[in-house]
């Protein structure tokens, strides 16, 4: 009880502080930020790093913070009526991007498509909700579904969804680019026609190496340090080894490279993982018995193994070059940018790809099966994974699990021996962030509303 | 010397001599006694170190410092006086000392406290040697009606309360962030309250009295959102027009706008925001500066439009003649007669309270930073007054400005956070207009319209 008195004191204060008075909100300073090096400018949220990352560069169509009412900083009015299963988002005036460039409706459907067109499963369960987009005035869009849903519009708060100019140049978010030295930083600077608000800080720099003057870094979930704060993430990052371009054929040379990425040493931060999801909640435990490094190599040493590695992986590249080498196993490692991948593998045979997927703990286990499968079916996806899907949807609303477990065991076990996807790591994550920084508020998808925070140090 | 002279000019104003007559009648002592010792054949003196160990405020001390150079620059038959000075504030002087040459004799000067008032000790040695020439001491008792010094000795918020009085509260919508007062339109209450995209005014009414009348505004694009929305609402009369400026810190361009009998009629866009007009010179000016894209606080450019035959169209490729003086929150004038510039103040984006002379030279600073708040108006061309922060939340801090100074009469606690604050008139007394919000205990905002007299006269 007086925890909670505390907690609703402290947010008061905060409260107070933010809406200032006499003496008024402060301007100015630099946040340092420590995350992994992006690929591109260009939106590709894959990692928990990058979705920090492109939040500083790209809005939200709307945000969703636990406790509060969903909002937007782009639309002044979005209604939903049930009548002509319409929801019309309606712009606030005179919003730019970063070039100075308007904001018009056609971005949003523009936006909408590109977010559409991503191989995830929120913006594929979106599409299917969606019959068609009708750009009504410059200010106005209409967003026709094929049936009645209410709650459209927290499908709407994926964070992938953003929104996205005409050029590369224009950004949406609080800050935008001045500067990239590749390997060590980006500099950001405060994007004046921000639509939440001319940030309080004045430049953002993002450091890909650690140093001893952070403001803000990503954690293990164990890491305490006197003058931060730790927020959990609630978010965790899995690795996964997958075969999109061979169906369940070569069981032994699959099994031999699972073996080989399993037993890599030494990764700082990445812990075993023999579930799908996550231990807490799987319903099944895949005992997949590595073989022993004697069998491994007389599986592969006849030829050059040639991996894909998702470029947001780049931290494991070394780990398994020297895992590699010391069996005397020809590697070539080919690094795809997260972005570009599904496009790639549309493409292009890629025999083997090691790759990584965000999950949010909240989801329920059923729709986080359907975006593996959603996700990591690549070409073969078809009528059986669409029937899994749909067995899925129908059982996340269920609250039977005397149901609900043995089906989620059947499927599991059917992605596994199909050879689609076979877990690796697991990494967990929490946010430190300096004292002086408040109020730190999370969002839904474990990301720190960069909107919100203030410098309070005078 | 040109400082000094506009420092005379500025403290003359409204009164033929200084109105503090203790500190005149030290100040003469003190000049007679500095006399007395100056028998020398080569009688070049300069004050070169002044210390106010008094309860008098650095810019009492500075009057006094001021009424002293004037007293011994008269003498001129027996004493040549150069006055070195270049700042005062913290309780001490500041000389410019690059070039002694010609200067025979240092002036030591320290402000006391005395049982009755308060007292002066000059010394006066040689420069070259420090030998001692001589010592004076002099005193003067407070006189009862010197208000200005009981009020800076108690400066407890007695006063201010005294003067300071609310007359009327309202409720307003919470999206109004500036509200104004036309107070030269013929005696009616105008009210204008200034929301991110409409005007409302009230005429002849005031708030609780009836709805006003909603104006939608037409911002020229793009803007620069803000967390907080600033802005300002300036009356203006050039030649028999008047207009009125509507500026936002969201807002590219302030809109000037012609107020006719039909209502508001578009009339130019500025790129800056007026803040005031004045005479500088023989023209007359309207002087306004930039809101920093988003931000709060002005970018400390002050831009000057020459206004003296009427108020121009601009267009993007005018160029406004400008003077930089630091990013500020807020500034305000007191004027001398027929709008000529007496002195300027100035909240700067550090919360430091500054005092400027028409040539933008600042005089002094009286408050360390953050002892006031963002705002800050003269009222009447007589009180200056400026939101601050106490351990309790808000407050008004009240000053005498009348004869061109700044003397802290006292401060008022306030519920509730200070938006903005715009000089009014209601029921025939001068006050301001109070923009304020609360925050309940469930943290919804409640924002408060306040007329709050500023008087010393009872009615």
């Amino acid at each position: 009880m007086k925890k909670n008195r505390a907690i609703l004191a402290i947010f008061f204060f905060l409260l107070i502080c933010a809406l200032s008075g006499a003496h008024k909100i402060r301007y100015g300073g630099e946040l340092r930020i420590r995350l992994n090096e992006p690929d591109t400018l260009r939106l590709s949220p894959t990692s928990y790093s990058n979705l920090l990352f492109y939040s500083l560069l790209y809005e939200n169509f709307f945000f969703s913070v636990p406790g509060k009412e969903i909002s937007s900083h782009l639309f002044k009015q979005f209604s939903y009526d049930e009548k002509t299963l319409c929801l019309t988002l309606v712009l606030h005036k005179g919003l730019a991007f970063s070039d100075g460039k308007p904001v018009l409706s056609r971005h949003v459907k523009n936006s909408l498509s590109s977010f559409f067109s991503r191989v995830i499963y929120r913006s594929k369960k979106l599409a299917g909700k969606v019959k068609n987009i009708v750009v009504k005035a410059d200010d106005i869009l209409e967003i026709h579904l094929v049936s009645t849903d209410p709650t459209i519009v927290a499908d709407l708060t994926a964070p992938e969804l953003v929104l996205i100019g005409d050029e590369e140049t224009a950004f949406s978010g609080p800050f935008y680019p001045k500067g990239w030295d590749k390997g060590e930083k980006i500099e950001l600077i405060v994007n004046p026609y921000y639509s939440g608000g001319r940030h309080p800080i004045d430049k953002v720099t993002v450091f890909f190496q650690n140093n001893d003057y952070l403001d803000i870094f990503l954690a293990e979930h164990d890491f305490s340090s006197p003058s931060y704060t730790a927020y959990t993430s609630g978010l965790y990052e899995n690795t996964y080894l997958t075969f999109p371009s061979t169906a369940n054929s070569g069981q032994n040379k699959r099994l031999a490279l699972f073996a080989l990425c399993k037993n890599i040493k030494g990764l700082s931060g990445f812990k075993s993982l023999d579930v799908l999801t996550s231990v807490e909640e799987s319903p099944v435990s895949l005992a997949i018995k590595p073989l022993p490094d004697r069998k491994v190599v007389q599986i592969l040493r006849n030829a050059k193994q040639i991996i894909y590695l998702a470029s947001s992986l780049v931290l494991i590249e070394d780990f398994l070059i020297e895992r590699f080498r010391r069996l005397a196993i020809p590697l070539e490692i080919r690094r795809i940018s997260d972005n570009e991948l599904t496009g790639y593998i549309q493409k292009n045979p890629v025999p083997v790809l090691i790759m990584k997927k965000l999950f949010k703990k909240e989801t329920p286990m059923a729709e986080k099966l359907a975006s593996l499968i959603r996700e990591f079916s690549f070409n073969r996806f078809d009528e059986q994974s669409l029937g899994m899907i749909k067995q899925l949807e129908e059982l996340s609303s269920l609250d039977r699990d005397d149901i609900v477990v043995p089906a989620m065991v059947s499927i599991i076990e059917k992605l596994v021996e199909d050879g689609v996807i076979l877990p690796l790591f697991q990494q967990r994550f929490q946010l430190m962030v300096k004292q002086e920084f408040v109020p730190v508020v999370i969002d839904f998808y474990g990301r720190i509303l960069w909107s919100e925070l203030r410098h309070e140090k005078r | 010397m040109l400082k000094k002279v506009l420092v005379i000019t500025l403290l003359s104003f409204l009164t033929p001599l200084f109105s503090q007559p203790s500190l005149g009648r030290l100040a003469s002592l003190t000049s007679n006694g500095i006399y007395d010792l100056m028998k020398s054949p080569n009688p070049v003196l300069a004050t070169v170190e002044f210390r106010n160990a008094s309860f008098l405020s650095d810019f009492e001390a500075q009057t006094f410092y001021q009424l002293l150079s004037m007293e011994l620059e008269k003498q001129e038959n027996r004493i040549e006086y150069r006055d070195l000075l270049v700042d005062f504030s913290g309780g001490n002087g500041r000389f410019n000392f690059s070039d002694l040459s010609g200067i025979r004799y240092g002036l030591y000067l320290v402000l006391l406290d005395t049982p009755e008032g308060i007292g002066a000790s000059a010394s006066v040695r040689l420069l070259d040697s420090s030998r001692l020439l001589g010592l004076i001491y002099k005193t003067v008792p407070i006189e009862v009606n010197e208000h200005w010094a009981q009020s800076s000795v108690n400066s407890g918020g007695v006063s201010a309360a005294l003067i300071l009085k609310m007359l009327q509260r309202f409720r307003l919508d919470n999206s109004v962030f500036y509200v104004k007062q036309d107070i030269e339109s013929s005696g009616q209450n105008e009210l204008y309250a200034l929301s991110p995209d409409h005007l409302v005014i009230w005429q002849g009414t005031l708030p609780d009295q009836g709805l006003g009348k909603k104006i939608p505004i037409n911002w020229t694009f793009p803007k620069t959102p803000s967390v907080q929305n600033e802005g300002r609402l300036t009356f203006l009369k050039v030649d028999t027009n008047r207009y009125i400026a509507i500026s936002a810190n969201f807002a590219p361009q302030s809109l000037i706008m012609q107020i006719t009998g039909l209502g508001l009629e578009q009339y130019s866009a500025y790129p800056f925001v007026p803040l005031l007009s004045a005479t500088l010179g023989n023209e007359r000016y309207l002087l306004g500066s930039r809101f920093v894209p988003g931000a709060n606080y002005y970018d400390g450019k002050i831009q000057l439009l020459n206004i003296t035959s009427g108020l121009p169209l601009l267009s993007e490729s005018t160029k406004l003649a400008q003077r930089y003086i630091e990013p500020f929150f807020d500034l305000a004038v007191i004027y001398r007669d027929q709008g000529l510039l007496n002195s300027f103040f100035m909240v700067g984006e550090s919360y430091r309270l500054s005092m400027l002379d028409a040539e933008w030279v600042p005089l002094l600073m009286p408050t360390p930073s953050y002892a006031t708040g963002a705002n800050l108006i003269t009222i009447a061309n007589k009180w200056f007054l400026t939101s601050g922060v106490d351990e309790l939340g808000d407050s008004l801090n009240l000053y005498d400005a009348a004869d061109g100074g700044l003397r802290f009469i006292g401060s008022m606690s306030l519920e509730g956070k200070i938006h903005s604050i715009s000089e009014g008139i209601l029921e025939g007394q001068a006050g301001v207009w109070l923009l304020r919000f609360t925050v309940d205990h469930n943290g919804a905002k409640t924002k408060w319209l306040e007329f709050w007299r500023v008087s010393n006269e009872e009615k």
